[in-house]
């Protein structure tokens, strides 16, 4: 579908024009070297003063052919504890999901910024995986004790 | 370059105006793949695949395509989309994509944009979409289809010839059919004469080019080192030379002094195109006239060439002699601000040299003094104790004190006059 390609070449050309700092995203390339365009790989810096600071935490965003009346998928690889990140790495954000917030008016840096922001402030109204989420419930010091690690396995240049 | 709106009757070459409107022309492929098929149903031109020559404002950019917005239309809800885009969000979800509220039936909840936003839209100036082809004109929105469609002799064309059912650029119409194969002089590859002229400037192995993003240059087959070691490659993907990256360039050279300007823009001129681009690659390419000798000729003569190849190589030279300039004035500078302090430093030595100095002989002429005084002392005790001797001998060792006092104050006078050199 034409109008799906279209979009994704002015998404790349506005963030290659700006984006925030500290995150970077680009298409994937196939076998033979030529862009896919449905299919971007990104990184998510963990927003600072907060328990995520310092991590940057890889992320694939594929995009429906029915992008951007669909939502892309976000798939946090590998698989992120958080109480909103399902157990196969997908992030479970409303703006992400078609029923609720997503409108095809969301741009790539909205939905980076949105997950930056989805990792200091779990939503625990949508838990997707059973680990974090009851940590997060019922044991906030050793949770936070994991997210450190995972902070620490994830730094850039580890 | 023309500005918008100009009356482009100047650019229609006589023979093809009545073909013209027959003709179909192929929309460009935005990243510049080769292998496009023409797509034949499509308008003139895909208003979306445009670019735009300045940026749009964000209230005329279609919330869905994001790229401003093609054939507008608004919802009752006050939201303006490309029709298009509308409809096929529409299909998949009936709500209004930006606030979600239901649209039921587009029809009766749609209404084509105020002629406002339409003519906003039609002012946008965009570049002619065979710029790759080297068409550089900026012209409005509106008048672009009509350009590529009529006028633009980059546009491509079906192959005039009846059996032959290529594309070729409008401009080589009258050539017959070029689509038969000939070698490049520089690197050997087999091409197909429509595209030989493509191929030495954009793609030709052998050629050298300049690098988009430093602006060095460099053959072509050597592109991959040169992105390792280019200082101003992105971390990212090199090889996505997006039209936005060219675009920044353009930018890059508006902002650039007035001793950069004409070598960017000698290239740019269409007429200058071939000259300049020879120039450039002239170790590979030792004449023009001999490398392309039965192509028409993009100069009209040989003089015509030596004289553009000569001004180009005037204003290298100018802006070789200004750099010059520039160096020696900053060197001089330099000699100057460290010359500077090391005579600040030797004026303070001398004169503490001088204190030195001083002290040394009032302490000098003191010890002096001293024993003199002692020894003129012992004399006259001599000659006092023996005044029974005579006086010749009295005079005589009275004249030896005396001499004994003045040697070592003849010293000093010596001193003085010869100061010990540190």
């Amino acid at each position: 579908m034409a109008l799906c390609q279209m979009r994704l070449q002015e998404e790349r050309k506005q963030w290659r024009k700006d984006h925030p700092f500290g995150f970077w995203a680009r298409p994937l390339k196939n076998k033979d070297g030529v862009m896919d365009l449905k299919v971007w790989e990104c990184g998510i810096p963990g927003k600072d003063k907060t328990l995520w600071e310092g991590g940057l935490f890889k992320m694939t965003m594929t995009f429906p052919e029915e992008y951007p009346t669909k939502p892309p998928k976000c798939k946090f690889i590998p698989p992120l504890f958080h109480p909103n990140v399902y157990p196969s790495g997908t992030v479970c954000l409303s703006i992400l999901n078609e029923e609720e917030g997503w409108k095809p008016a969301i741009t790539v840096k909205q939905i980076a910024l949105g997950v930056q922001d989805l990792l200091d402030n779990p939503n625990p109204e949508s838990p997707a995986q059973a680990e974090a989420y009851n940590l997060f419930k019922k044991d906030r010091v050793e949770y936070e004790r994991r997210v450190r690690r995972v902070v620490k396995e994830n730094a850039p240049g580890s | 370059m023309p500005p918008p709106n100009t009356p482009e009757e100047g650019l229609v070459s006589a023979p093809t105006t009545t073909a013209t409107l027959a003709l179909r022309p192929i929309t460009r492929d935005l990243e510049m793949t080769a292998a496009s098929p023409p797509t034949a149903a499509i308008p003139a031109v895909d208003l979306r695949a445009l670019e735009y020559e300045s940026n749009v404002d964000e209230n005329l950019i279609c919330p869905i395509c994001r790229v401003a917005l093609v054939a507008p239309v608004i919802t009752n809800c006050d939201h303006v989309f490309c029709q298009k885009c509308l409809v096929q969000a529409h299909t998949l979800n009936p709500v209004c994509p930006v606030d979600r509220q239901p649209l039921l039936k587009l029809s009766s909840e749609t209404r084509s944009a105020p002629k406002l936003v339409t003519n906003q839209l039609d002012n946008l100036t965009v570049r002619c979409p065979n710029r790759m082809r080297g068409c550089d004109l900026v012209v409005a929105r509106s008048l672009v289809e009509n350009h590529v469609s009529r006028y633009c002799d980059k546009t491509l064309v079906p192959c005039p010839h009846p059996s032959c059912d290529k594309t070729i650029a409008r401009k080589d119409m009258a050539k017959g059919c070029l689509h038969y194969e000939v070698s490049c002089e520089f690197c050997e590859q087999a091409v197909q004469k429509a595209d030989l002229e493509t191929h030495q400037d954009m793609e030709c192995l052998n050629r050298k080019k300049d690098c988009e993003l430093c602006g060095a240059e460099f053959v072509r087959s050597k592109q991959e080192e040169h992105t390792k070691e280019c200082p101003e490659v992105e971390g990212g993907r090199p090889g996505g030379r997006a039209i936005g990256r060219a675009a920044r360039r353009d930018d890059d050279a508006e902002g650039e002094g007035p001793a950069e300007r004409p070598a960017h823009q000698v290239p740019r001129e269409p007429g200058l195109l071939r000259p300049a681009a020879a120039a450039e690659n002239l170790s590979n390419m030792p004449l023009p006239a001999a490398a392309t000798p039965q192509e028409t000729a993009p100069y009209e003569s040989r003089d015509q060439y030596f004289l553009s190849l000569f001004e180009t190589m005037e204003s290298k030279v100018e802006r070789l002699s200004s750099a010059l300039t520039e160096v020696e004035g900053r060197h001089s500078m330099m000699l100057f601000n460290e010359t500077m302090p090391i005579k600040d430093q030797l004026t303070e030595i001398r004169s503490t040299l001088g204190v030195l100095g001083m002290h040394v002989r009032w302490l000098m002429n003191f010890r002096l003094q001293e024993r003199g005084r002692v020894l003129g002392s012992g004399g006259g005790a001599g000659g006092a104790n023996s005044p029974s001797l005579t006086g010749a001998a009295g005079q005589e060792t009275g004249g030896g004190g005396g001499s004994d006092s003045n040697l070592p104050r003849r010293l000093s006078e010596n001193m003085r006059e010869h100061p010990p050199r540190l």
